[in-house]
């Protein structure tokens, strides 16, 4: 016997999976972890599924769930068991662009969480200033330093096109030792 | 844009658009179990005293007016708005319409959404972007009050429990006996709510909880006394309907929106008797176009059916799941349609079912109370 709460919620989820896995993959740029962050989120929904699937916008609220949960888990140490650097999903594009693209992912990586889910909620998201700022729980001037400081990482590391400046895998190499520092 | 901002849009679609492996780690269920455990481990974990100082305080403001009948001018309102009691909770609630509704909510508000089940109804109602109430109503014997009269249970299925941690006596809810449930300590201040449960007829209870503090107590009362019980006269509705099943298919939960004055069905699973449901399709229902996803490495495929373009998933089993078939379908005479069947054997594959589906449009006048046709 199923409640009606969970039979709308597996529904809801069931439908909305793919792209809960490819948000989560923007943000984690692994396949595997981003199903462990897209598990513990929807464990959060169901939670809260009384106030989600009566919001305005359930995706809305399910998207702020991934992405708050994606920064809590790299503020629990979650980050200092993931392998850094030569694991990049791979993409089916070869030659150039796909160097270069895996470049920019590289440079993605080596953004500080918050820096990047800024990036993914404004490009890949599309969502406006004022919109990323109600997901991450911050203001909208802190999204736009939050914004524009990524973007100044990614131009010293890839150059102002995004493409790979030269010298550029050392920059990249550097800026993960970095991160994988305890 | 930037030549970089563009980049990283592509970049970042490139990389949400990459072959993905089967969702290995994922589980609904497990999401559903571990929730349930973690509601319980809330409600477990709670403090009283707090909770029953405030309890003290309304018991005394309320306690005369909810229980003796109008005694002034603010106690009359409360009162008019008290319904009949029921006499018997039904054994089995409807899963087409709901057995409770609002009788009076506070300026503004209004049912927006709810589900029927077997077992369990419940009413979502707010105004503006912020939930603010939810009804629960459960149908005879599932909720059992334990010997001290500190925790209701409520067992409604074989892994759900709603487990509510009693935090005092509160006023009677239209003259029938009442707690406090009790709130999350753990949560933050801002999305502490209040909850009151209550017998509404011998061995059927009932829940209200508000996600609002301040003056909410009071009007929590006054909603809960205004709640009618008997099935309601608004039965859900469905804008697509299924034709050419088994006599046998029933509904056995289905959600609703309330969408243009009546309460559209917006996900709805089928059962029926002597046959494993798991293999019954279960199909979501909304007003408006919506993308639908394409799987790769072959699982998913574009077709054309009736006219109207669907993409087919074929999700094979892993991990202990079952294989899924779906069809998804953005944009069916102005509704997006998704039906989902599991198992490797289904009785009916969602194809031939969307092949035969009724898609009635968004005007409601055309929408049917029967979800099969």
């Amino acid at each position: 016997m199923t409640t009606p709460r969970d039979a709308e919620f597996a529904q809801y989820v069931m439908a909305r999976l793919p792209s809960f896995r490819r948000l989560a993959v923007t943000l984690c740029q692994d396949w595997h972890r981003a199903d462990d962050l897209v598990q513990a989120a929807i464990t959060k929904l169901y939670v809260n599924w009384p106030k989600a699937s009566a919001a305005t916008s359930t995706d809305a609220y399910a998207r702020a769930i991934i992405v708050r949960e994606f920064l809590t888990e790299r503020r629990s140490g979650w980050i200092r068991r993931v392998t850094l650097g030569g694991q990049l999903p791979e993409t089916t594009e070869a030659g150039h662009d796909s160097d270069a693209a895996m470049d920019m992912q590289a440079a993605m990586a080596g953004l500080p969480p918050r820096q990047r889910a800024t990036l993914v909620l404004r490009f890949y998201c599309d969502l406006s200033v004022e919109q990323s700022a109600q997901v991450l729980g911050c203001s909208a001037g802190t999204v736009k330093s939050q914004t524009a400081k990524a973007l100044a990482t990614l131009r010293r590391i890839l150059g102002p096109d995004g493409l790979p400046a030269s010298g550029s895998g050392a920059v990249i190499a550097s800026s993960h030792r970095y991160r994988g520092a305890p | 844009m930037s030549t970089l901002e563009a980049r990283l849009r592509e970049v970042l679609s490139q990389l949400a658009e990459s072959d993905p492996p089967p969702p290995a780690g994922i589980s609904i269920a497990g999401a559903i179990r571990r929730g349930h455990s973690r509601l319980r481990w809330r409600r477990a974990r709670l403090a009283a005293p707090p909770v029953l100082a405030a309890s003290a305080v309304l018991a005394v403001a309320l306690a005369g007016p909810l229980t003796a009948g109008p005694a002034g001018p603010a106690h009359q309102s409360i009162a008019a708005a008290a319904q009949p009691a029921v006499a018997a909770a039904p054994r089995q609630l409807s899963a087409l319409v709901p057995y409770a509704s609002f009788g009076w909510l506070p300026r503004g508000e209004s049912l927006r959404s709810g589900g029927n089940g077997p077992v369990s109804d419940y009413l979502n109602a707010y105004a503006g972007p912020h939930f603010r109430w939810q009804l629960f109503t459960y149908a005879a014997g599932v909720c059992r009050l334990s010997g001290k009269q500190n925790v209701l249970s409520c067992s409604v299925s074989g892994q759900a429990e709603h487990v509510y941690d009693l935090a005092g006596r509160a006023p009677a809810v239209s003259g029938h006996r009442a707690f406090w449930v009790s709130p999350g300590r753990g949560s933050p201040r801002s999305h502490r709510h209040r909850e009151v449960v209550w017998q509404y007829a011998p061995s059927g209870w009932a829940e209200l909880a508000s996600a609002t503090g301040g003056q909410s107590s009071m009007s929590l009362l006054r909603i809960g006394s205004a709640v009618s019980f008997g099935a309601s006269n608004q039965q859900v509705m469905f804008a697509a309907q299924l034709a050419n099943v088994p006599e046998s298919w029933e509904v056995t939960t289905s959600s609703f929106q309330v969408a243009r004055g009546a309460l559209l069905a917006t996900a709805v699973v089928f059962g029926a008797a002597g046959s494993n449901s798991a293999d019954l399709p279960s199909v979501t229902t909304s007003i408006g176009y919506s993308a639908c996803y394409f799987y790769p490495g072959g699982q998913s495929v574009h077709r054309v059916i009736n006219g109207h373009r669907v993409v087919v998933n074929r999700i094979p089993a892993a991990d202990g799941r079952p294989t899924t078939y779906q069809v998804c379908a953005p944009d069916v005479s102005g509704l997006s349609l998704f039906i989902s069947v599991d198992g490797g054997h289904p009785v009916i594959t969602p194809v031939t079912l969307f092949r035969h589906l009724r898609a009635l449009g968004t005007n409601p006048a055309n929408w049917s109370v029967a979800p099969t046709g």
